[in-house]
This record gives C-alpha cells, structure tokens and sequence, in this order.
C-alpha cells in the first residue's frame, strides 16, 4: 500500500458527476503529476482532499491512517497544505502577516508583528527566498509576488502532503525555477507532492510520476518518461461519444464581418484575427486562456485597447448596448448571473435586450412582444407552462435556449457563444448545433469558445487555440483535429 | 408543455409581487372590518377622502421610495427633501397664479436634482444608497433650518384653496390618488419601468443585456427627489404652514408603506398599487388604535410589529416561489 492513497473517490453536484470512483496514491518523495482536460475532476479531487467539498463516498489514508479531511482546518492539521490557484491573500496586511496566518489564533494573539517578522525571515532563509520583505504590505506587491506568498504560506508549518494546483500560472521563470529547486529539495526531505499544470513541459520536467484524469476518475499512471507527449494527449482526451453534430458544410463567404486587431488587456496579450459571412470559428484551449476576456471586449463588457472593425466600420465596444445596436450578441458564459435575470419571466428575458423594437408612442406593445416571444419558444422548442412562468423554474438546457432566444430576438448578425453546451443534454446540445448551421447559412456569423475539443472539431471552419492571453495556433481544414487543439491548449505546437 | 393560448394576466410579472399585493389587500379588507365593526361611522366617502388628503404627503414620498427599492437601492432623503420644500414653501411662494404654477416647478426641480445628485453619487462612486442618502438627509436638514428657524409661515392662499379643493365629498387627493393608479398602469408599460425590474433583480445580467444600469438608477434616484418635493408641496398645503422639521418623521413610514404594499427591500420586486394600498394600511392601523384609547406610542410600537411581520411573510412567499 502507498503512503498516501486516495480510493473510490465519488462527487456529483445534482445529475453532473465530478468524481466517479476515483483513486490516487502517491508514496513519499514522489512528484506526481496531475493530468487531465477541463472538467475532468482534477480540482474536484483537490477540494475533497483540502476539505473545500464533501466527497459522496470514498476515502483517504496517509500512511495507513485515515485522514479527517471534513473542514478546511482538520486537512490543515492532518498535514495536508493546498496551494489554490485562486489567491486567498489578505491585501491590506503584511507578507509576514499573511504567511502566518493558518496559525491558530491563540498563539498568534501573543505574537507580536516583529517576532513575525523575524520568523518570516527565517523562513525565508531556509527555502532561499531573498527578494521579500516580510514587513511589506501585500497589496503594494505584484501579482507574481503574491502567488510566491501562496506558495511559502503553505510551506510556513510542518506538512506531509503539499498540491501545487497551477501554482506556477503567475510566476515570473526566475520564480518558477525556485519552486522547481524547492520541490526537488521538499521530494528529498520524504514530503509527497502533487502537481497539477497546464504546462505539460513543466509536468515532464519535474514530475517522478504522472496520473492522468478522465470524465472524473482516474485512467492511466504512468513513471517518468514512460509515456511521450503524445501518448498523455491521447489519454487526457480518450475517446468520445459523438455523433450528435450536423454534418460539416463550407458556409463560409469571402465577406469579413468582424475583423479585430491587436486587442489588448490584463489578460490579452494582442489578438488579432477575421470572422467571415456564414462562418463558425472556433476558440479552443484550456478554460482561463483569456477566452472570456476575449468575448467581454468584443461584446463591450471589458475595456481593451486594439481595433474593432464591424462591417468594415471602425467600432469602440464601449458597454453591451454598443456591441447589440451593432449586431453583436454574446451568449455568456454564466449564464445564471450575466444571460439572465432568473426570477422574471421566460418573456421578460426573452425580450429584454431587444425590448427598444416593442416601444410604440413611449409604451411597450404587449401584442408584438408577445407574439415575438410565443415564435422564439416555438422556434427553439423551449419548455415552459406558459412564457410567464419565472426563468429559475426551467431546467438548466432550458434556460440556456431562453437565452440564446433572448439573444436570437435582437437579430444579430454576429453571435459570440461562451461554452454553450456546458450543463446541457445531448438533445439540447444537438438543436443548438444546428441552430448555428441555420445561422450561419443566412450568411450570418459565429465565434464559438468551447472547453469540448469534440464540438469545435465536429463545428468550425477554423480553430484559434488561445493559451496565456494569445492565439497559440490556427488550425484550419485536416488541422482541425482534438490532438492539435489539446497540444496548442497545453503550449505545444500542433502536428 | 408550452400551451398554444396561455392564460395571460393582465399586467406583466404578475406572479411574485402580485401574490405579495395580494396579501397587503386581505390586510386591508381585515382592517377595514375591523373599522366597520368598532366605529362604523368612520366608513364613509368624506371620511375617505379626508383620510385621503392626510395620506397623501407620505404616499406620495413613498412613490419615489418604492421605485429606488424597485432598483434596490434605498431613498433615505426623502423626508429631508419635505423638509427643504416644506419651509421654502411656507415663506417664498409668490400670490399670483403663475407664479404659484413656476415656483411649484421650481420645488420639483429641486428635488429632481437633490435625487440626480443622490444618484450621481450612487452610481458614479459605487458608494451604499443608504450611506449617500443618509448624509444628504443631515445636509437638507441643515439647509431647511437655514430657510425657515421654526414653524411657521404661510403658502399663497390660492394654491391650498386649489388643492384642498372638494367636488361633493370627493377630495382632489383622491382623484391625484386614481391618476396615481392610472399613471402606474401607463408606466408598467414602458421600457424604463420592464428596466427598473431588470437591474433591481440583477443588475449585472442586466448590463450584459445592454441596459443603461447607471441612467436607470440614476433616474430612479431623481424621480424619488421630484416625488418628495411634490409630497413637501402636499403638505404645505395641508397644513397651510411650514416647518423646518416636517419631513423627520416621514422617511420611516415611506418605508413602511412600500414594504407593507408588496415593495421588496432587496429590489426588484413590488409596485405603486401595493404602496397606495400600503399608505391606507397604514393609516387605518393608527386611526383603529386611537380610537382603541390606546397612547400614540403603542401606534409606532404596532406599526413596526407590522411592518416586521410583513417582511416576515412576504420572505417565506419568496423561498417558496424560489424552491418550485
């Protein structure tokens, strides 16, 4: 038996299992690499572990015993450290504040800020970090700064288990090469340690052994070396249901629609492409890429800088409405608080970002919104009692085409869709699909961001994969395929 | 199943807060029993329209009220804004006719911008309704003392003869309060008021949508001033006088009155029927316990018992609509 096991691990969140009888097991000095595609249970794994969620079933051991991991605080003290991929920073107190944090409380009354201080420091000498300043205040630090506070602040007090949940993200290369030292020392000292990267350069390099995650559990581990970049991709991606897509036709007319230019922000690193009459592009990669960013500042929901041309016409997305009077509609990607306005009616939603065409004489036109209402629940075969019943009372596919019909409504001629099929049943997801087919063949156009690697090969004419704020790649015709996309999503180039 | 002919209510987003009016209209139906049973001579039309006229002043506040909470923000001036108006009132109103007509705009105006400035501050610096609201009530406080030292003064007698004004037994408050009604039904169907219901629920999704969230609650802010001023002007003439302090007392019950009538705190949800029917409510409550013996204290004791309870049962409604 290993040191440290993870075994039969189930969670579901209602009808969508996270977690389906899942194991790890690590022994001490190991590195293990945690792998796997968006949704496949890797951070589900971790929160049960750190003690954020509640596991159906299932249990964990370290070193024979079993581990209370019900709060928080008892993984804490069971020794078990997580560094989040969120930070949990205190801003307006010091680093050598926030290090020491965790401490109960009782013994950190007694402290004073100078013997923190000076711990801090101490601290500090034994893992060789030397550009910190314990008395700092946190929010005066860059953010890379502040993912290094993350990880110290875990390493602050004895522990035998320590997860590295994309810890490296913000971390200038100087920093990353200082974790990568200090995890090889930590490997050293018997500490188990479990990492989990996008970069698949960084898993190879500093990983002893990997495992890799699927449709949440667990499908293959693997020693160092044992498997090649691409044997992991094929794991990651094993094999799908599919079959539910229309078939593929070229809609694609020479005419560019949306042409975008350099756009710019915290999280785009310059972007640049065209979106043609009756074409569907897709956006790939890993969620957290920047690909909500992206379709903020096309749909004027975040500030950019960079061009916009709509139509050939030079456009500034300064809020929604601009994006909307311009032919622009952006299905969200969260669509409890962005897409709709859950407690009012299926009809409100339905009509409330084209609601300026129902105004006649300075009244709204019940007898046109009504009807324009009645052919979009007809149209997208939305279930509801009657359009007065409250959104919140609709299963969630339901939901989602209210939105997407809200969106349909103010006739757009360029439909930014966020991950629509996140949540939704395949026979939902099957209509949808084709909704963009129809779409397209009015000579109208489609960005379409998916975490499924299988719609966006089945749907586009061309794939952009986006990794760390860019286009990584651009894959066209035969390149469209769920190995090039998951290699560009993990920084690799394609094939 | 989607019905081919579905059974359409007459108003939109009929289902939350019309259950919630509901409930205030059995309140009202009890308490009128309850009247009519222990001093049936106060049901009569006179006694309704006077009723009425006394009303008005904190009905009229609690307009603007319900449509900040509509919003979900929270108008804590608008008693200040009375109080502003009120004393102006009493010592500048001018005697001729059009005069009466420029400076009654002027007080509306005002208020307008006393709310845009509320608004203003709201939206622009991201600051708590509560917080702005409440210190612009200390500033025109301060300012309506400035105006008028103590109670007293006198409005031109031709504008509380106007407003005063009877045809038979029928007051002009309770014909303003039928226009109220009929302008609710009118405004229930504009864009702007489908909007104020939009960002009061959920203000973000609302943006995304592409609604002008900052000139929504901006002009909801400022109809609550312009509300105000009108309930200041009411009382002037209701009373024939001024007072530096006449609004003091008017800020909790405009509260009251919207939350009585349907009007949730947390926006979105509620109306104008529910507050007209919130402002008799009211009244009713303090005139059945003065009649009852009872000292006036026990009216705000009750009041506020009330108002609990309501806020009670309107929250259980609320999780019972979420969780079906």
């Amino acid at each position: 038996m290993a040191d440290f096991e993870m075994r039969g691990i189930s969670k579901s969140f209602g009808n969508v299992h996270a977690l389906v009888d899942a194991d790890f097991s690590a022994n001490k000095g190991d590195i293990m690499g945690l792998l796997g595609e968006n949704g496949a249970g890797k951070s589900t794994l971790i929160k049960v572990l750190a003690g954020v969620v509640k596991a159906d079933s299932g249990e964990v051991e370290l070193f024979g015993k079993p581990v209370d991991h019900t709060t928080p605080k008892a993984a804490m003290r069971a020794g078990i450290r997580v560094v989040h991929q969120e930070l949990s920073l205190v801003r307006s107190a010091t680093v050598a504040e926030n290090i020491f944090i965790t401490e109960d409380e009782k013994t950190f009354t007694r402290k004073t800020l100078k013997d923190l201080n000076k711990r801090a420091q101490e601290l500090f000498e034994k893992i060789d970090v030397d550009d910190l300043d314990p008395s700092a205040y946190v929010n005066t630090l860059p953010l890379a700064s502040c993912q290094k506070i993350e990880i110290i602040k875990a390493l602050a007090f004895d522990f035998d288990v320590l997860v590295l949940d994309e810890a490296t993200s913000a971390l200038t290369e100087k920093d990353a090469e200082w974790l990568f030292n200090l995890m090889e020392k930590l490997a050293a000292q018997g500490k188990i340690l479990i990492f989990i990267s996008h970069r698949l350069q960084e898993v190879n390099r500093i990983c002893t052994r990997i495992i890799v995650y699927r449709n949440g559990t667990d499908v293959k581990v693997a020693d160092k070396g044992e498997l090649s970049t691409d044997e992991i991709v094929t794991e990651m991606l094993g094999r799908k249901m599919s079959g539910y897509y229309p078939e593929k036709e070229n809609l694609m007319q020479d005419t560019v629609v949306l042409h975008v230019e350099d756009i710019r922000n915290e999280t785009l690193n310059g972007i640049s492409f065209d979106l043609h009459a009756g074409e569907i592009l897709g956006v790939g990669g890993l969620s957290g890429q920047g690909q909500t960013a992206l379709f903020e500042a096309l749909y004027g929901a975040a500030k950019y800088t960079g061009a916009i041309e709509v139509g050939g016409k030079k456009t500034r997305m300064t809020h929604p409405s601009v994006a909307l009077a311009n032919g622009i509609a952006l299905v969200p990607e969260d669509r409890a608080n962005q897409g709709l306005v859950l407690p009012l009616s299926v009809k409100e939603n339905i009509s409330l970002a084209s609601l300026s065409e129902f105004v006649k004489g300075g009244l709204l036109n019940f007898k046109a919104e009504n009807a324009a209402v009645d052919e979009m629940i007809k149209e997208l075969q939305i279930k509801t009692d009657t359009p007065e019943v409250p959104v919140v009372n609709l299963s969630g596919g339901n939901q989602q085409k209210v939105v997407l019909a809200k969106q349909l409504l103010a006739k757009p001629d360029i439909l930014l869709m966020y991950d629509i099929t996140r949540g939704v049943d395949v026979g939902t997801k099957r209509e949808m699909f084709n909704l963009m087919v129809e779409h397209c063949r009015k000579g109208k156009a489609v960005l379409f961001f998916s975490t499924d690697t299988e719609e966006l090969t089945h749907m586009c004419n061309s794939v952009y994969v986006m990794y760390e704020g860019r286009f990584k790649a651009h894959l066209k015709d035969d390149e469209i395929t769920a190995e090039n996309i998951i290699r560009a999503s993990v920084g690799e180039s394609a094939v | 199943m989607f019905k081919k002919e579905p059974n359409r209510l007459p108003l939109p987003n009929i289902t939350p807060d019309g259950k919630r009016m509901f409930i205030s209209l059995i309140i009202l139906a009890v308490l009128l029993i309850a009247t009519g049973i222990v001093m049936p001579s106060m049901i009569s039309i006179s006694r309704f329209s006077s009723i009425t006229n006394g009303q008005l002043t904190v009905l009229l506040a609690s307009l603007g009220q319900t449509l900040v909470l509509l919003i979900g923000g929270i108008d804590l001036s608008v008693g200040g804004v009375i109080c502003i108006i009120n004393s102006l009132a009493a010592v500048a109103m001018p005697e001729s006719g059009l005069g009466i007509i420029l400076f009654c705009l002027g007080c509306v105006a005002i208020g307008l911008a006393i709310g845009g400035f509320n608004g203003f501050i709201v939206t622009k610096f991201n600051v708590q309704p509560f917080i702005v609201t409440f210190t612009v009530n200390y500033i025109l406080l301060g300012i309506s003392q400035l105006i008028l030292g103590r109670d007293g003064g006198a409005p031109a007698k031709a504008f509380t003869k106007v407003l005063m004004a009877s045809f038979g037994p029928v007051s002009l408050g309770v014909i303003l309060v039928v226009f109220i009604i009929v302008m609710w039904t009118l405004l229930r169907r504009t864009k702007f008021i489908r909007d104020v219901f939009a960002v009061g629920t959920n203000a973000k999704a609302s943006a995304m949508n592409g609604i002008n969230v900052v000139k929504v609650k901006l002009i909801a802010f400022a109809i609550s001033g312009g509300c105000a001023a009108l309930a200041g002007l009411w009382r002037t003439a209701q009373l024939g006088s001024g007072s530096p302090t006449a609004g003091n007392a008017l800020t909790t019950p405009t509260l009251t009155i919207a939350v009585i009538g349907g009007t949730s705190m947390m926006g979105g949800i509620g109306g104008m029927y529910g507050t007209v029917v919130g402002a008799y409510i009211l009244r009713i409550i303090s005139d059945l316990l003065t009649f009852l013996g009872t000292k006036s204290f026990w009216s705000t004791v009750f009041q506020g018992i009330f108002l609990v309870a309501t806020v009670v049962v309107c929250s259980v409604i609320d999780r019972k609509n979420r969780s079906k």
